[in-house]
C-alpha cells in the first residue's frame, strides 16, 4: 500500500504532446499526432513506476519530456515540487536539476559515442558538471563501475569491443556518474538477449535498494516490467487507462485493456497448451484521429453505447487499494468481477 | 559477480586511461596497410611532395632564370630539357609541383571549413536556417562552376591567392551536404540524446559528439576534393586564368602545349607535368579509397 507520507518526486499533471502533422501543397500543419494526451501520475522517492502498453502508445514520449529532451504542450511536470517549464527558463537552475534526472536508452548500440573510449564518455559529464574533478574523477568512476559491475580495464576500450549486456552497464554508468534522483528507463532490456535481461533488470534493482533511485520503467515486456516495478501504469493511445499497485494489476486486472494484454502474454506451459487465449480483434487506433469516447471502444469485448460518447476518467477501483481504471462500464459490473 | 573478479588479475596496470590496447589511430593504419594500391601511392606523394618542398635546395637552377639554349631536348645537363625562353624543366617542375600543391591544400581546407562549419548549423538546428543554406548551397552547386571560377578569375586579377579563394569558394557544397546528413543522422543518436539530457553545452555536443563522428567520411571527400582542386587549378592556368606566369604552375606549364609545334616535336614540355598531375591526382584518390574502409570504425579488425 502506498506510503501517505512520501512526497511524490516526480509529478506529472495532465500532460499533452502533440507532434504536428505536415502536408499539403503548401506546407501547413494538417494535424496532430496526439502521443500522450492527458496523462497524470506521481512517483513517490524510492518507487518504481512500470509503464507498460503496445509500441506506439506513447509510453517513451512521457519518458523522452519527463528528461527535459522535449517539452510537453500541456500540462505541468514536477520534481520535488518545483515545476520544470519554469525552472527551464533559469539556466543555472537547470543545469543542476538536469543532472537529477538521467536517462538510460533502449539501444545500448547507439547510446555511446563510437569514437571516445570508456574513461572519456564517462569522465566528461562528470568534470562539465563538477561532479568530480580531474584529481578525482578516476577514483570516482572506478567506483561506479564495480556498482554496475564492470572490470576497470575498460575504461580504455572502445564502445563496439564490448556486447549489448556490457554497453547496458555503461549506459547505466553513465546515467550513474551524475548522481541522479530520478531515471527513465526506456526499455532497457528489450534490445538484449533474454539471458542478459535478467542480469541488467536484477542490476537495476540492486542499484535502486542501494542508491535510493527513483525510476520510470518503460517497457513492453510485461514479465519485466512486473519484475522491477512498485506501481503499474497501463497505457493505450495517449491515455493511461489503469494504474496500481503492480502486484494487484498484475494479478487482477480490472481494465478490459489490462486483461487483454496480460492475456497475450504465453505461459510457457505445454500441458496448456490448448489454453483459451481471448487475443484482442483489430489494430490500434490512430493517435492522429483517435476513436471518440473511449479510445479502446472499437476493440473492447465489454463495450457499449455509452462507450463512444464518453471519455472515461480515472476512477478509484474502491476497497482499499489505490487502484485506479478508466472503464466504468467494468467498475460499474462490480468488484466481484476482477476478484474471481 | 565473475567479471569483477577478472578484474583483480589487471589490478597492477587498472591505471584509467593509460590501458589502451591499440590507439584508433593505430588501428587505422594497420587497416591503411591492408590497400596496396593506396600504400604505394601514399609513397609517392611522400616522394612528390617532399621533393616539391625541398625545391630550393634541389633544384638545380632558378626557376625563372634563363639557363641555357631555347627548347633544348632532355640532355645531361639538363635532365629534362629546357622550355622555350631556355628555362630549365626540372627546376620549373619542382616548383611548379609546390604551387599546385599548395593551391589543391589551401582550396581544399577552405572548403573544408566553410562546407563543415555551414553543414553544422544547417543539421544540427533544422528548421529556416537549414532551409536557406542548403539552398545556397543547391544554387552553388548548380552554377556552371568553370564558367563562375572563369568570371570571378576575370573580375579579381588572376594570381595564386585569387585562384586558392575562389577553388575554395567554389568545392564546400559538397562537404556541406556530407556534413548536413551526417549530423542530421548523429542528432537523432542516443549518445548524442544522453549527452543533451547529461547537460552538456552545444558547443561539446557539435565539436565533440557529432564532429568527430564525421571526420572519417569528410576526410575521404576532401581526397577528392584535393584531387579535384589540383586539376582545376591546372585547367584554370592552362587557360591563362590562373597562376601567372612567371610563377610556374603544373597547369601553366602546360599552355605551351596549346601550340601545335609544342606538342607534336617538343614532348618534354608537356609530357612531364602532365605526368606529375596525372600521379599526384591517380595516388590521392586512391588513398582516399584506402581510408574510407581504414576509417570506418566498426569495419573488420
Amino acid at each position: 500500500m502506498m506510503d501517505e507520507n512520501k512526497i511524490p518526486l516526480i509529478e506529472v499533471e495532465n500532460m499533452k504532446k502533440y507532434y504536428p502533422v505536415k502536408g499539403g501543397i503548401i506546407t501547413h500543419t494538417t494535424g496532430y499526432v496526439k502521443a500522450v494526451d492527458g496523462v497524470s501520475f506521481s512517483i513517490p522517492k524510492g518507487q518504481t513506476l512500470g509503464l507498460v502498453g503496445e509500441s506506439g502508445c506513447g509510453k517513451s514520449t512521457i519518458g523522452r519530456q519527463l528528461v527535459g529532451l522535449e517539452t510537453p504542450t500541456e500540462g505541468k511536470i514536477y520534481y520535488n515540487g518545483c515545476d520544470l517549464s519554469a525552472i527551464r527558463k533559469n539556466k543555472k537552475q537547470m543545469q543542476q536539476i538536469r543532472t537529477k534526472l538521467q536517462m538510460v536508452f533502449q539501444d545500448p548500440y547507439s547510446s555511446l559515442n563510437p569514437r571516445k573510449h570508456i574513461f572519456e564518455i564517462l569522465a566528461q559529464p562528470m568534470l562539465y558538471n563538477h561532479i568530480s574533478t580531474k584529481a578525482t574523477v578516476e577514483q570516482d568512476i572506478l567506483k561506479i563501475l564495480d556498482m554496475v559491475g564492470l572490470p576497470r580495464t575498460v575504461l580504455g576500450r572502445y564502445p563496439h569491443e564490448f556486447s549489448g549486456g556490457q554497453r547496458q552497464r555503461i549506459g547505466i554508468a553513465k546515467a550513474l556518474s551524475l548522481n541522479p534522483e530520478f531515471i527513465v528507463c526506456d526499455e532497457p532490456v528489450s534490445a538484449l538477449d533474454v539471458s542478459i535481461q535478467a542480469q541488467i533488470l536484477n542490476l537495476l534493482k540492486e542499484l535502486q535498494k542501494e542508491l535510493g533511485l527513483t525510476l520510470l520503467f518503460v517497457g513492453h515486456g510485461l514479465g519485466a516490467v512486473n519484475y522491477v516495478s512498485d506501481r503499474i501504469a497501463v497505457m493505450y493511445l495517449g491515455k493511461i487507462v489503469e494504474i496500481g499497485e503492480a502486484k494487484e494489476v498484475f494479478r487482477h486486472p480490472v481494465h478490459p485493456y489490462t486483461k487483454a494484454l496480460l492475456d497475450a502474454v504465453l505461459i510457457p506451459d505445454t500441458a496448456q497448451k490448448k489454453q483459451e487465449r481471448k487475443l484482442l480483434q483489430g489494430e490500434i487506433g490512430s493517435s492522429t484521429n483517435p476513436p471518440g469516447g473511449c479510445r479502446f471502444h472499437n476493440r473492447c469485448p465489454y463495450a457499449v453505447e455509452q462507450c463512444k460518447q464518453n471519455v472515461p476518467k480515472l476512477q478509484k477501483a474502491g476497497g482499499a487499494s489505490t487502484r485506479q481504471v478508466a472503464c466504468p462500464v467494468v467498475l460499474a459490473e462490480g468488484k466481484e468481477a476482477d476478484h474471481e | 559477480m565473475i567479471l569483477r573478479n577478472i578484474d583483480d588479475k589487471f589490478n597492477k596496470k587498472a591505471a584509467g586511461k593509460d590501458i589502451h590496447s591499440e590507439s584508433y589511430l593505430q588501428t587505422v593504419w594497420r587497416r591503411f596497410k591492408r590497400h596496396h594500391l593506396a600504400t604505394v601511392s601514399l609513397v609517392v606523394l611522400v616522394i612528390v611532395v617532399g621533393a616539391a618542398l625541398l625545391a630550393p635546395i634541389i633544384a638545380p637552377y632558378d626557376p625563372t632564370e634563363i639557363a641555357g639554349p631555347f627548347a633544348q631536348p632532355p640532355s645531361k645537363e639538363f635532365w629534362l630539357g629546357t622550355d622555350l625562353i631556355g628555362r630549365d624543366m626540372v627546376s620549373r617542375l619542382l616548383y611548379a609541383t609546390r604551387i599546385s600543391l599548395l593551391v589543391g591544400v589551401m582550396a581544399t581546407l577552405i572548403s573544408a571549413v566553410i562546407g563543415v562549419i555551414l553543414g553544422l548549423i544547417a543539421g544540427y538546428f533544422g528548421g529556416v536556417a537549414d532551409m536557406i543554406i542548403m539552398r545556397f548551397t543547391d544554387m552553388v552547386m548548380s552554377f556552371p562552376y568553370i564558367l563562375l571560377v572563369l568570371v570571378a578569375a576575370s573580375i579579381f586579377k588572376p594570381g595564386l591567392w585569387n585562384i586558392i579563394l575562389i577553388l575554395g569558394f567554389v568545392d564546400w557544397p559538397g562537404i556541406a551536404r556530407l556534413v548536413r546528413g551526417n549530423v542530421l543522422n548523429l542528432r537523432e543518436t542516443n549518445f548524442v540524446k544522453g549527452n543533451i539530457v547529461a547537460g552538456m553545452p552545444l558547443r561539446h555536443i557539435l565539436f565533440s559528439e557529432i564532429l568527430p563522428n564525421t571526420v572519417a567520411p569528410i576526410l575521404v571527400y576532401a581526397t577528392s576534393v584535393l584531387a579535384l582542386s589540383i586539376l582545376d587549378e591546372a585547367a584554370l592556368s592552362f587557360l591563362g586564368q590562373g597562376v601567372q606566369p612567371p610563377t610556374a604552375s603544373l597547369g601553366n606549364m602546360l599552355n605551351g602545349a596549346q601550340s601545335l609545334t609544342v606538342l607534336t616535336s617538343q614532348p618534354w614540355l608537356w609530357i612531364p607535368p602532365g605526368l606529375l598531375i596525372v600521379i599526384i591526382v591517380m595516388a590521392i584518390n586512391f588513398i582516399g579509397d584506402a581510408l574510407r574502409d581504414a576509417l570506418d570504425p566498426n569495419g573488420g579488425r
